[in-house]
């Protein structure tokens, strides 16, 4: 008599069943890691494809109340008032992040005084930087333009990116919104909505956020957040 | 057929489990080809291209030897300086598109290179005009 009283294997071990799991999951970790892409994003933008009334939130968020989480590496900087105000003299200020790409928004900018700011991105060993810096500069040849710089060891190179200003641009005009968008090898900045320049490197695949003063430049924002680069 | 027969413990592979051991060890190829490919993106692992030498000589607008850090990017950072002619020569350099960055006094230009495995690229003169304060 064959085995037709036996009992039938109803399926998987639920030691293979894990173990499938496992490399699976190993298997999308791989995926997103050599694609560079950012899991916790990944996985936010799912949701909100989703649910159209979520959105993911800030990599980072400051209103100034203190500078608890900025690494002040010269310069003056006070938070005062809720404004973060730079300046006289070279000043630099960093904020690390895991990120590599992201958009830093800065909110209600003041140029009171000087011959500009800069906002660093891809920052690294921030003592003597390595990254780039998009600088808001009216001390720029003549009339002043927005430039890139790429910083090596702390010394600063001829800017890779370099867009002279609109005739008639106000560089002290109060409250301007300044963007940069940090993507692969690419960066954009704006103010006001609208694109100055745009550069492309790739030399420094990722790195945090910093501001940056020199000379006689005085400057104040209101807001900084940083979030995911489109 | 026998009571043991019934009771039998070493069941006879089924064809699904088969399936499951081919689905896994294709599962551990991929992940580990991902591995393999996300260390050749690394800076380290363009050494294993093959390295050259670059070598140059940084004069100033009047053609006088300048005493300049000398960084190499592109696979990471290489850090090396001028002698007092202005030369400079910089060994294990990672084959391929590199860049060679003159510093002075805070300020730096980059020139482009491509790097020979095995071989000494020479960039000549390298004219350097003081970049520190174009932002004053």
């Amino acid at each position: 008599m064959k085995g037709s009283g036996r009992a039938r294997e109803s399926g998987q071990a639920y030691t293979e069943y894990a173990l499938m799991l496992i490399f699976i999951a190993l298997f999308v970790s791989s995926v997103l890691a050599v694609t560079g892409l950012d899991v916790s994003l990944t996985m936010c933008r799912v949701v909100v494809a989703l649910n159209s009334t979520q959105q993911c939130g800030h990599y980072f968020q400051d209103d100034f109340a203190n500078l608890s989480g900025w690494n002040i590496i010269s310069g003056a900087w006070q938070a005062a008032n809720g404004f973060l105000t730079g300046g006289p003299n070279e000043g630099r200020i960093f904020h690390n992040l895991s990120q590599s790409d992201y958009t830093i928004n800065l909110k209600d900018v003041t140029l009171n005084q000087g011959n500009g700011y800069g906002v660093f991105f891809r920052a690294s060993n921030t003592s003597a930087v390595n990254g780039y810096s998009f600088q808001y500069d009216p001390g720029y040849g003549s009339g002043g333009s927005f430039i890139m710089r790429k910083w090596v060891n702390g010394n600063e190179l001829a800017p890779f990116a370099a867009v002279p200003a609109p005739a008639g641009f106000n560089w002290n005009q109060p409250n301007r919104q300044i963007q940069v968008v940090v993507k692969g090898n690419t960066f954009t900045a704006y103010v006001d909505g609208k694109k100055m320049v745009s550069g492309s490197d790739s030399t420094y695949p990722s790195g945090g956020i910093g501001l940056r003063t020199w000379d006689g430049t005085t400057f104040r924002t209101d807001n900084l957040t940083v979030d995911p680069a489109p | 057929m026998g009571i043991q027969d019934y009771y039998q413990t070493d069941l006879p592979k089924k064809p699904i489990r088969v399936r499951l051991y081919v689905m896994l060890a294709a599962v551990i190829v991929m992940v580990l080809l991902l591995g393999a490919i996300k260390l050749f993106q690394s800076d380290q692992a363009q050494y294993l291209l093959g390295t050259g030498t670059v070598a140059g000589i940084v004069v100033d607008e009047s053609d006088r030897p300048l005493n300049a850090e000398i960084y190499v990017l592109g696979a990471g950072m290489i850090n090396s300086h001028t002698d007092e002619n202005g030369a400079f020569t910089v060994q294990g350099v990672p084959s391929g598109q590199r860049s060679v960055v003159v510093v002075m006094n805070g300020g730096g230009l980059e020139y482009p290179v491509t790097i020979a495995t095995g071989a000494t690229t020479d960039m000549g003169r390298l004219r350097f005009i003081g970049t520190r304060v174009p932002s004053k």
